[in-house]
């Protein structure tokens, strides 16, 4: 089934008002659970070890029951705000459009649910950081405009005219992860 | 790329049972199939599925049921692991009342279901997610 038609399968429930309310519920602590289990997992944690990483201390039992979507014990905002310190992860809580709860739902892969530790995910934030700098003061000081696209990735691109690209940002756009300069030159940071 | 592709048992009579009973408000309540297809969803993007979501059922080989509580009703869907790698036919719907299945029957019709399966594959079709 393609994601399309799932999407379409769900908006024609989602139409009734009383589907929505359910599975924006649904979708909150099914999304929560699973992700707790995924990410526990990416650190190669057992449940009474994560529990140990829990400010305070958090017994392996509530867990597992945490990662049980059947469980009637649904946490708090102050549980997962503890929960994402442990595993060293932001929290985001935030009104959003349905398309979002759409979108989301069907992206349901072991890699939509896993998340970087602040530490890990570091050296790509300030390579990010750098490149970001580079083109602001390019934006500014030389030729601009530069074209700010997406590709079909969802990665932005950064499309500005060649024999404007300085050296500044052509070594900030090599050291930010994942971006490359091609000839264009056009430069990719996800 | 989902993990899992999940298909609906058809019956001789060209009708999805799986469908008819999730549609079925008597039988599933708006909010509870509002969860089954949430987590149907969620199993359908994860690799490993564990007790006590998703576990091999006891005395009847090949058989998997996918336990999804909403209130106070816990609902059984039975199925097994194929026909083809990767795919999960849903074969009968059921629920528990006093550690037992309602129809009581259920195991045994996936059984008799799941060979229907294999060696018919014209007698599924892709879940839908209404």
């Amino acid at each position: 089934l393609s994601i399309a038609t799932t999407k379409r399968d769900l908006v024609i429930s989602l139409k009734d008002r009383e589907f929505r309310a359910a599975f924006n519920l649904e979708n909150v602590y099914t999304t929560i659970s699973f992700q707790l289990r995924a990410i526990r997992e990416q650190r190669e944690m057992s449940q009474g070890q994560f529990g140990q990483e829990v400010k305070p201390r958090m017994a392996q039992e509530r867990i597992s029951i945490l990662e049980d979507p059947n469980s009637e014990f649904k946490p708090t905002l102050n549980t997962l705000l503890r929960l994402a310190d442990a595993a060293d992860v932001g929290l985001e809580v935030r009104f959003v459009p349905f398309s979002t709860v759409l979108k989301r739902s069907v992206n349901t892969s072991l890699n939509d649910l896993q998340v970087t530790s602040f530490e890990d995910e570091l050296p790509s934030i300030e390579a990010e950081i750098a490149f970001e700098t580079a083109l602001e003061k390019y934006d500014v000081l030389t030729v601009g405009p530069v074209n700010h696209l997406t590709n079909n990735l969802g990665a932005t691109i950064y499309e500005f005219p060649r024999n404007a690209l300085t050296e500044t940002a052509m070594a900030a756009a090599a050291g930010a992860t994942n971006a490359t300069a091609t000839s264009t030159p056009q430069a990719v940071g996800y | 790329m989902n993990a899992w592709l999940f298909l609906d048992y058809i019956d001789e009579r060209g009708t999805n049972p799986i469908q008819d009973w999730l549609m079925d408000k008597r039988a599933v309540p708006v909010k509870a199939r509002a969860k089954i297809q949430r987590i149907l969803l969620q199993l359908a993007g994860t690799e490993l599925w564990t007790r006590p979501l998703a576990s091999n059922l006891d005395d009847y080989e090949g058989i998997v049921e996918i336990r999804i509580r909403w209130m106070n009703t816990q609902y059984r869907l039975l199925g097994f692991r194929g026909p083809e790698n990767r795919h999960f036919s849903l074969l009968v719907p059921s629920v528990e009342q006093d550690d037992k299945f309602v129809p009581p029957t259920a195991p045994s019709i996936a059984i008799t279901r799941m060979g229907i399966v294999i060696s018919d594959r014209r007698r599924i079709i892709e879940h839908r997610y209404y």
